[in-house]
């Protein structure tokens, strides 16, 4: 190395490292973007709210920690439950739960929302999936940005993954990041890790609040067979029948799924198995979660259109009927708003004692003819 | 906790090297690339992603 040459080579890693600092100050604010939360803006029917750190205090102050809408009636009656961002990759199912929350009113019993299950995997994305971190609704109070999270939690709050994860108490064994996955972590565990904490709590949660019934909000890729369905237990499933049949005069088909025996760790099984509670969990099919997809970007999770799709709709590959129109996130949402609809309302005619009554939640098809931007 | 801590010791180790291979390298091409990988390091580090 000569004395000319030495300072030259110098300026330019100099160079490099400024470079190197700009990019990654650049990636900071971008992933850091995700980690401010949308505005909700509940409904006048809100009575309260709290955290979920009520039910198991030791989510205080993590990114677990989320919070439980209460919509409580002076006329007493049932309580129902429902969760939105188990997963918040599946649009459909926290978009729902959003829409009830700025629009529910209750006049019997008591409806309490859980929008983001899981807070943490709202606060990443998967980039690599060439997932969008964010999409738009048009509403009547003006443009809402939404966060499209992620199917598991955030690895900066949860880490590391170990290779094999061992579900407890079962054993069940199941790839190692699956122990960043909510529906996979129940009943879980006061000591476990953060995603065994935040399943525990809403358990707690369950049992405290005696929950009559819990709902869970889900999508799924097309090509999946569980999907425009509604899982049940046992103990639920007489429930979810009725309301599918109710479902089906109305000409909207649900399939109707068992919550397996032996496959541990999801709501639906380990809430009939810890609580009380009627478990349910419902799911609509979303092509950009798919593998067949093609183009992937916001309006993939609006309009769900996807010609690869089609392609694979002749080829009779998909669980559900699929068209040039596609799968919009107002038919989505609307298949969920319908079915929690009927399902509370054959609740609440089986068990008059524990009825819910509730209001301002659009039908399927006020949905599809307005179109959800008119509930945000 | 203690965990992460030692985690992002051998982060900090390893991007302090990256930092001196940066300066030492004499290819303007293995310079950039070192830069480069060092991204994903502070990313770490720093325990944004």
């Amino acid at each position: 190395m000569n004395k000319n040459s030495s300072p030259k080579t110098n300026w330019f890693a100099v160079a490099c490292l400024l470079l190197v600092l700009m990019l990654t100050l650049k990636a900071i604010l971008d992933f850091k973007k995700m980690w401010i939360e949308e505005d909700l803006l509940p409904s006048p029917g809100l009575t309260r709210f709290v955290y979920l750190h009520k039910y198991h205090p030791a989510l205080a102050n993590t990114n677990g920690d989320t919070r439980v809408y209460f919509f409580e009636s002076k006329e007493p009656g049932g309580t129902v439950l429902l969760l939105g961002g188990t997963h918040p990759n599946e649009a459909a199912g926290f978009v729902t739960a959003y829409l009830m929350l700025e629009n529910l009113s209750v006049s019997k019993g008591r409806i309490i929302i859980i929008p983001q299950a899981n807070h943490s995997a709202f606060t990443h994305n998967d980039p690599q999936e060439g997932y969008p971190q964010f999409f738009e609704i048009e509403g009547i109070r003006g443009k809402r940005k939404f966060r499209y999270g992620s199917r598991i939690t955030n690895p900066v709050n949860q880490w590391p993954d170990p290779d094999i994860y061992l579900h407890y108490p079962s054993g069940q064994k199941l790839a190692g990041n699956e122990t960043r996955n909510l529906n996979r972590a129940y009943p879980g565990r006061p000591n476990g890790n953060l995603t065994e904490q935040v399943a525990y709590a809403i358990v707690n949660l369950i049992n405290e609040e005696k929950i009559d019934v819990a709902i869970d909000l889900h999508e799924a890729a097309p090509e999946y067979p569980v999907v425009n369905a509604i899982v049940s237990t046992t103990r639920s499933q007489d429930l979810v029948t009725e309301a599918a049949l109710e479902l089906a005069f109305e000409d909207l088909k649900y399939s109707l799924e068992p919550s397996p025996y032996n496959f541990r760790g999801l709501s639906h099984r380990e809430w009939e198995n810890f609580t009380p509670t009627f478990p349910i969990l419902m799911e609509t099919a979303n092509p950009i979660q798919g593998r067949l997809r093609g183009k992937t970007d916001e309006q993939l999770i609006l309009s769900g259109q996807d010609k690869m799709y089609l392609v694979a709709a002749r080829l009779g590959a998909l669980a559900v009927p699929y068209d040039s129109s596609g799968l919009s996130i107002n038919l989505r949402v609307a298949r969920h708003a319908e079915a929690f609809h009927k399902i509370v309302e054959v609740f609440s005619r089986n068990y008059p004692e524990q009825a819910v009554v509730f209001s301002g939640i659009p039908r399927y098809f006020e949905i599809l003819k307005h179109g959800i931007q008119e509930y945000f | 906790m203690l965990l992460t801590w030692i985690y992002q010791l051998i982060l900090l180790f390893f991007s302090v090297l990256i930092v001196y291979d940066i300066f030492k390298e004499k290819s303007k091409l293995m310079q950039l690339t070192a830069a480069i990988a060092l991204i994903p390091f502070l990313l770490r580090l720093l325990m944004v992603k």
